[in-house]
């Protein structure tokens, strides 16, 4: 097999692997569809009616939620189509480059840390003061994104955040007299 | 005309209204400049400092972050190859080339000089029409509102990227999101599943601030392999000749009538312009092919039509109260959390703040241009920063920004619900800008059919009988119909310049 071969059967399986993902992506937004439209069409069915109006209140979001299951079959079958065109079902999930260890679970899983640390971020602000929870939310945050993680660059990490912290506190609370809310101690 | 500027400038030549513009002019660069922050960010970022000035300094600022943050971006497309915003992508096509055959200096000096022109000849256009738009849109009826607001939607499609369903469905999730609340004619709670605070209905700039700012932070990948590496440069006066710009005049006037036409077109802004002025400019071209090798009329016609389109995508905010694009959908929530509602009784009725606004405009583009000569260095120097720290910090001001809306810990809930749903969504491949748009021009198209529907007695005849409202629902069939074929050809061209400059 000479190298004019190779690359374009290694090119196939690349393409053939981006229409895998394509298709499995297209048949997720078929599922959000339709479960947006469920759901409008869910919320709904409580709401009061009004007497004096041409369009009762659920008319026109029950109107939308037909309009997205008619994309959603139109997603769908495109999807299937497009499916059955490319035989995709040969292609592979691309594992490669993917890093090994705790480092690289990290890596794989940054976004949903970001989403954790935020979540904690907003819970925890009334709990323990808006200082104390922006400084750990931006150490932990600041450190996750870059990816190093030495006591030095910790410890770096953590002093930029308590700056940041501190000063974006005294610009809104005090500067712009803007409620944050505060712990005990009062930051 | 000439007295209402003066009392604009009037409004805006003191100390606290000029350095917002300053500020505003500066971030808006710096936003635009570092890839992945985008200007909107820097709106989310600046929303609480706005909350204690007044209205004309808020506004003022977020004009400047506007300008700028259009501007910014030609930097890092021509130095990087990698473009600040997605309005600068078609400039680094051939200003990319041009830096790396050691013209930097004058690309980016082409670049800065017809942002700058585009910009003040869409501002000129803006000017001489805002106020007739105005004139006959006060007489608008809710009949002609509808309209609008439906041809507004129909132009979605133009927003979908790759895919017209899945923008489509974008823009009708964005209005589903806008049901949840009090029906606004007759108060009844629609989808609030029982949640008292959601009677209200979601905010929103927290929706916005979720959306650009936060699902921008979630998507992020950990930044240590990202090296910044750009292009020496030496840049000496505008880097272009006299005849130069002589040549380049056709180019110029094409592309920024291009720009501010497609800015007017509700839903439809930077991102298409610089593209399709980039097409235009290389088909009516006697060398197209040396397109994509570096030449200045490549980056002449992006960058004059992208800053062309800013003052077109004011036109139907300030006139009709419908954004433009995805900013003007934030300068919209900005405008309304100082209690104004953009629209032609606020051309008629606050004439002087409108024309604070347009001062503003003026003085932003030129302290665009004089910061982005004159401090390049720093920028790119800004470059270098290290882009986790900058988004975490976006994210604390960001929630610091929705607490401080309504002081409530409930709209950093909705910033992190929509900034999920941003993430989610843009996995799944659906453009998030239709998603605002749809929330926006949700209520208008609804509220102002069952007004109007109310006023006609379930009679639909009126809306074909009154000239405006038929001219809109034209309109809108034929952007439904063109919209599908646009997307192809836009894709399609997209991908033929990165070929070109791809095979060098």
């Amino acid at each position: 097999m000479d190298s004019h071969e190779s690359t374009a059967i290694i090119q196939t399986r690349e393409e053939k692997q981006f229409t895998m993902k394509e298709n499995v992506k297209n048949l997720l937004s078929c599922a959000v569809v339709f479960f947006v439209g469920i759901w409008i069409y869910v919320a709904t069915i409580g709401a009061k009616s009004f007497a004096a109006a041409q369009i009762q209140p659920q008319k026109i979001p029950r109107i939308v939620a037909g309009a997205l299951f008619a994309l959603g079959f139109l997603l769908l079958a495109t999807t299937i189509l497009s499916w059955k065109r490319d035989h995709a079902s040969d292609a592979q999930i691309d594992v490669s480059s993917k890093s090994i260890g705790w480092r690289g679970w990290v890596e794989r899983n940054t976004a949903l840390f970001t989403f954790l640390l935020i979540f904690l971020y907003i819970f925890l602000m009334k709990k323990i003061g808006f200082v104390t929870i922006t400084t750990c939310y931006l150490c932990l945050q600041i450190t996750i994104l870059s990816g190093v993680l030495s006591v030095r660059q910790f410890l770096r990490n953590f002093f930029i955040s308590v700056i940041i912290s501190v000063v974006i506190f005294f610009i809104f609370n005090k500067g712009f007299s803007l409620s944050l809310p505060l712990n005990s101690l009062g930051f | 005309m000439f007295e209402m500027f003066i009392i604009g400038f009037s409004q805006i030549l003191n100390p606290l209204s000029f350095s917002m513009i300053v500020l505003g002019v500066l971030l808006g660069i710096i936003f635009g400049v570092i890839p992945g922050l985008t200007g909107s960010m820097a709106v989310a970022l600046c929303l609480p400092l706005t909350y204690k000035l007044g209205a004309v300094p808020a506004i003022v600022l977020i004009m400047g972050i506007y300008i700028g943050g259009c501007s910014g971006g030609v930097i890092s497309a021509i130095l990087l190859n990698i473009p600040g915003t997605p309005s600068n992508i078609a400039t680094s096509y051939d200003g990319h080339p041009m830096a790396n055959r050691g013209e930097a200096g004058k690309a980016l000096g082409v670049g800065i000089f017809y942002s700058f022109l585009g910009g003040l000849f869409s501002f000129i256009i803006l000017f001489l029409i805002a106020e007739p738009i105005a004139r006959v849109a006060v007489k608008f009826g809710p009949i002609e509102y509808f309209s609008i607001g439906l041809f507004s939607l129909t132009m979605i499609g133009g927003l979908s990227g790759k895919s017209v369903p899945k923008g489509l469905a974008a823009g009708l999730i964005g209005v589903a999101l806008s049901f949840i609340g009090m029906s606004e004619v007759d108060g009844t709670p629609r989808m609030t599943m029982g949640i008292v605070q959601l009677n209200a209905g979601l905010q929103l700039l927290p929706a916005l601030i979720g959306l650009y700012a936060v699902s921008e932070l979630i998507k992020s990948k950990q930044t240590k392999k990202i090296e910044m590496r750009t292009v020496d440069y030496k840049i000496r006066g505008f880097g272009f000749t006299w005849s130069e710009f002589k040549q380049q005049f056709g180019n110029f006037l094409r592309s920024a009538t291009l720009g501010t036409f497609i800015g007017i077109l509700p839903g439809i802004g930077g991102i298409t312009s610089n593209i399709l002025a980039y097409s235009v400019a290389k088909s009516s071209s006697k060398h197209p092919e040396r397109f994509g090798t570096g030449i200045i009329d490549g980056i002449v016609a992006p960058e004059t039509s992208n800053n062309a389109a800013v003052g077109g995508a004011l036109v139907p905010l300030l006139t009709l109260g419908i954004p433009g694009d995805g900013f003007t959908a934030i300068v919209l929530g900005a405008l309304m959390v100082h209690g104004l509602t953009p629209g032609p009784l606020l051309m008629t009725n606050s004439k002087d703040f409108v024309y604070a606004i347009f001062a503003s405009l003026i003085i932003a583009n030129f302290l665009t241009v004089f910061f982005e000569y004159f401090g390049i260095k720093l920028f790119v120097r800004i470059l270098r920063v290290p882009k986790h720290i900058l988004l975490s910090v976006v994210l604390v001001l960001s929630v610091v920004g929705a607490i401080g809306l309504r002081n409530q810990v409930f709209d950093a809930w909705t910033v992190l619900i929509f900034g999920v749903v941003g993430y989610l969504m843009s996995l799944l491949d659906f453009p998030l800008t239709p998603i605002i748009l749809g929330f926006i021009l949700g209520p208008i198209v609804e509220t102002n059919l069952r007004r109007a529907l109310m006023l006609t007695h379930g009679s639909v005849l009126p809306f074909f009988t009154k000239p405006f409202s038929l001219v809109f629902l034209i309109l809108a069939v034929i952007s439904v119909v063109l919209a599908p074929r646009l997307i192809a050809k836009s894709n399609q061209k997209m991908v033929e310049p990165t070929t070109v400059s791809g095979e060098k």
